[in-house]
């Protein structure tokens, strides 16, 4: 939608048209003795000429960084780039640290920004997508897997068969740590008893929630993501807005600045 | 009568004629009157002083102290050396013709020539009326200036003296074309010396005819004055040679415009003939001498010509 904006460009017209001169009476010369020469209508000259040049031109800027502001234009300025994920590292002093572990999907959105044949190097745990990612530039996953923070749960089993949850709760891996109690207690979130009134069943579902725990996300593995020149180029808003809005500010007390000394 | 006199006038004449005449284009590059003067009178005027000077009639009057525009060799040098002061010999004229100056500083005056850049009709004719006015504080005859502009006549009154020529010299700067000529009354008034004989000098172009300005010139010959009339022109006027295409409007007729192309110049030329030609008999008529000169011309052999004129009456 915002590149619809540069159709509006012919609106530079505008000032030019203001500011023609098309016609013009001729000056008359004094003649001392121009009372014996036979009368003639004041002509016009059919000039096309403009006046006050400046305040025109400064018009016509103001008007195209106006359009531009609207458009909000992306230029591809970016080089080859490190993009570091939270939890990686990396010794270049250019690198970009990116603010999600998703740097693929940061970079989808920014990819204008990149000039055609930029490399870029994905570095730390980069989360692996459900698809396979589309880019037009080739990007190198150097990716590695943080050591997960290993936390502790406690439970309590109460009913039949309470050994043998005991031992599968006992034989779960992985980062979470379940310690089985024997008695409800300040590190058992709630018990397995059942709700007595709304008021219980609203605490029961809030210490639901607060034992819950995201999938820890799967880490991509390494690899070297192929150039697709046909894929989506998404456009990231505001790259340079506070600069066209400055560059309008400017512009605008110049073009009263200007009016006014014309007047 | 020590003005012009038809004795001293010829010789004058015939000095002058190898002396270098400031020529036109040097005039439209000066602005200093005082040097003007001394150029366009280098040839002119010795002849007329010395004609004078040494003629009858002169007589020892009285010692004055020098000032600033007096002659050197009006200075008595015995004198100098018994008193070690400048004193400058003043001598009893006859003449008691006071000479005036009139200008027409209306805004058709302001007309340039259109072959030199930076000369117009009024610069032409301070110019001019600037030399007279030097050649009778020269003679020793009192001399006075009248500026017609503006619808108003300003008067300065006759006087003798170098004082009296920076004077005159300095309200013929100040002059400025604007406007038409003053109303008859006005010219009335300011006219004022017309009780003692005088010898009038009037530059102007004349295009108002008849005007305020002519009736008064013409009252004044009457009344037995010595009138004489500089019509000036532009050599373009006179060959009625303008830029083809061009408007054109009177600097004291409002703002109606004039065209000219060279379907027009016959009629133009047959125009401009029929009024400067009328303008011309009338004078005559009532012997007012008239010169019609361009302002491309060099100002020495204008002046020339008009002192021939008068020497011819």
């Amino acid at each position: 939608m915002t590149s619809l904006w540069w159709w509006a460009l012919p609106v530079l017209l505008l000032p030019l048209w203001w500011h023609r001169q098309r016609r013009r009476q001729v000056v008359a010369t004094p003649l001392a003795t121009a009372r014996f020469l036979p009368r003639s209508k004041p002509r016009q000259l059919r000039a096309w000429r403009w006046v006050d040049v400046l305040l025109m031109l400064v018009r016509c800027l103001l008007l195209a960084t106006l359009i531009a502001w609207l458009a909000d234009p992306v230029f591809p300025w970016r080089a080859d780039t490190v993009l570091v994920v939270p939890g990686g590292a990396s010794a270049d002093p250019q690198a970009i640290h990116v603010p999600t572990s998703d740097a693929i999907g940061w970079l989808r959105a920014r990819e204008a920004e990149w000039k055609p044949d930029a490399r870029i190097v994905v570095v730390g745990p980069q989360t692996m997508a459900a698809t396979r990612p589309r880019l037009r530039h080739q990007v190198e996953l150097k990716t590695t897997t943080a050591p997960a923070a290993v936390q502790t749960r406690h439970v309590l089993i109460e009913g039949e068969q309470t050994a043998r949850w005991r031992t599968l709760f006992g034989a779960l891996d992985g980062p979470v740590r379940y310690v089985a109690d024997a008695a409800p207690g300040s590190a058992t979130p709630f018990t397995g008893a059942a709700p007595r009134d709304g008021a219980d069943a609203r605490e029961v579902f809030e210490a639901w929630e607060h034992v819950h725990y995201a999938p820890a996300p799967y880490v991509a593995p390494p690899q070297v993501l192929a150039v697709d020149p046909a894929a989506p180029l998404q456009r990231q808003s505001g790259a340079l807005r506070d600069q066209l809005l400055m560059a309008l500010v400017v512009l605008f007390a110049l073009e009263r600045g200007l009016a006014h000394v014309r007047r | 009568m020590a003005w012009p006199s038809p004795i001293s006038w010829p010789r004058c004449a015939a000095r002058s004629r190898s002396a270098s005449l400031l020529s036109s284009s040097l005039l439209a590059q000066s602005t200093n009157l005082d040097l003007t003067i001394r150029h366009v009178l280098a040839g002119l005027g010795h002849g007329i002083h010395a004609g004078v000077e040494r003629g009858a009639g002169v007589e020892f009057s009285e010692y004055r102290a020098y000032t600033p525009g007096d002659e050197w060799r009006r200075v008595d040098w015995k004198l100098l050396a018994r008193a070690d002061r400048y004193y400058v010999r003043e001598a009893e004229r006859d003449s008691h013709v006071a000479v005036w100056l009139v200008l027409d500083a209306t805004a058709s005056m302001m007309e340039p020539s259109r072959s030199i850049e930076g000369l117009d009709k009024i610069g032409y004719a301070r110019a001019v009326l600037a030399c007279i006015g030097a050649i009778a504080q020269r003679q020793g005859d009192a001399f006075g200036l009248v500026v017609l502009c503006d619808g108003r006549a300003q008067c300065t009154p006759a006087a003798r003296g170098p004082r009296q020529l920076h004077r005159i010299l300095a309200q013929l700067r100040k002059a400025q074309p604007t406007g038409q000529l003053p109303d008859a009354a006005a010219l009335r008034a300011a006219l004022h010396f017309t009780r003692s004989p005088s010898l009038v000098f009037a530059a102007s172009d004349f295009l108002d005819w008849p005007s305020p300005l002519s009736e008064a010139l013409l009252r004044l010959r009457h009344m037995r004055h010595d009138v004489r009339a500089l019509l000036l022109q532009t050599q373009a006027e006179v060959d009625a040679d303008f830029t083809r295409g061009a408007a054109y409007r009177d600097p004291e007729a409002g703002d109606h415009v004039h065209g000219f192309d060279p379907a027009m110049q016959s009629a133009y030329i047959a125009a401009r003939d029929t009024h400067f030609g009328a303008v011309q008999a009338h004078s005559r008529q009532h012997d007012v001498p008239m010169l019609a000169a361009r302002i491309e011309r060099a100002p020495g052999e204008v002046l020339r010509a008009l002192l021939r004129q008068a020497g011819r009456r």
